[in-house]
């Protein structure tokens, strides 16, 4: 039923649960999984971003070889992160997106971050939100 | 990977939806599955039969068993919540709105809650 699925990842550490579990669950379903990384700025300034997204993409990457999974990553340029992840699920007609429940940015004692309830709120498709 | 999953339901079309997608996905995943739908006070019980009878009728209809529980608590997501940790499920699921949601509402605040505060992974079906 889940055939592809799409997992958003910033380099924190929810984010990389939230990877394993979209990798596990692709491994079960034989779906295609996309590890998405959405930096907010266009290079020049956001070369440091695109730097950085690729060595998280690179690390998530060396997860899924490790549990034995094929997975494609993908990085996109959008100030407004949860727009990102968002129209990526759409136009590459993902059926579940899969995300942690606070981010990179996120503060300890908050419970769930503001791209996580923003993609909850408007993805077209159903959300996991792991924590 | 096998799971244990709670339904959150309220006889809503969006609660039946999401219904489908996890009976669906625990016959896929092989996971066991609870139904459960909180009511705020033990005079809904009878009301509350009918929705859980309705979830069975999908069930059979898809082929998998499914447990069905109603449960009373004055906080519709702390009952939610509670019931996930007590039975330690692992994974919650249910509807972006319910039966109360307005229709311009993207989320309702039930799902709002328990995205929010449930000690497990939610999954928000739309």
């Amino acid at each position: 039923m889940i055939k592809k699925l799409l997992v958003a990842v910033d380099g924190s550490p929810e984010a990389e649960k939230a990877a394993e579990y979209a990798l596990k669950l692709g491994k079960a379903y034989g779906a295609d999984v996309t590890v998405l990384n959405v930096i907010g700025v266009e290079p020049p300034i956001g070369r440091e971003d695109q730097r950085k997204s690729k060595e998280v993409l690179a690390h998530i990457k060396g997860i899924a070889k490790e549990v034995k999974v094929n997975c494609k990553t993908s990085s996109r340029i959008d100030p407004i992160v949860h727009r990102g992840i968002i129209e990526e699920a759409e136009e590459g007609g993902y059926d579940l997106i899969v995300i942690g429940s606070k981010g990179l940015t996120g503060i300890k004692r908050m419970v769930m971050g503001s791209v996580a309830e923003n993609v909850v709120k408007h993805a077209h498709c159903p959300v996991t939100v792991i924590r | 990977m096998t799971m244990k999953l709670l339904v959150a339901v309220d006889g809503s079309p969006e609660a039946e939806k999401a219904v489908r997608y996890a009976l669906q996905f625990a016959k896929d995943s092989g996971a066991s599955i609870t139904v459960l739908h909180v009511i705020t006070s033990s005079v809904a019980q009878k009301e509350s039969e009918k929705v859980l009878a309705r979830v069975r009728d999908i069930a059979k209809e898809i082929g998998i068993e499914c447990n069905t529980k109603s449960y009373v608590n004055s906080v519709i997501s702390r009952g939610i919540i509670d019931e996930a940790e007590r039975g330690d499920f692992d994974q919650i699921i249910m509807g972006s709105r319910g039966l109360t949601g307005l229709k311009r509402v993207l989320l309702g605040s039930v799902a709002d809650s328990v995205t929010h505060y449930a000690h497990c992974p939610v999954t928000i079906v739309r």
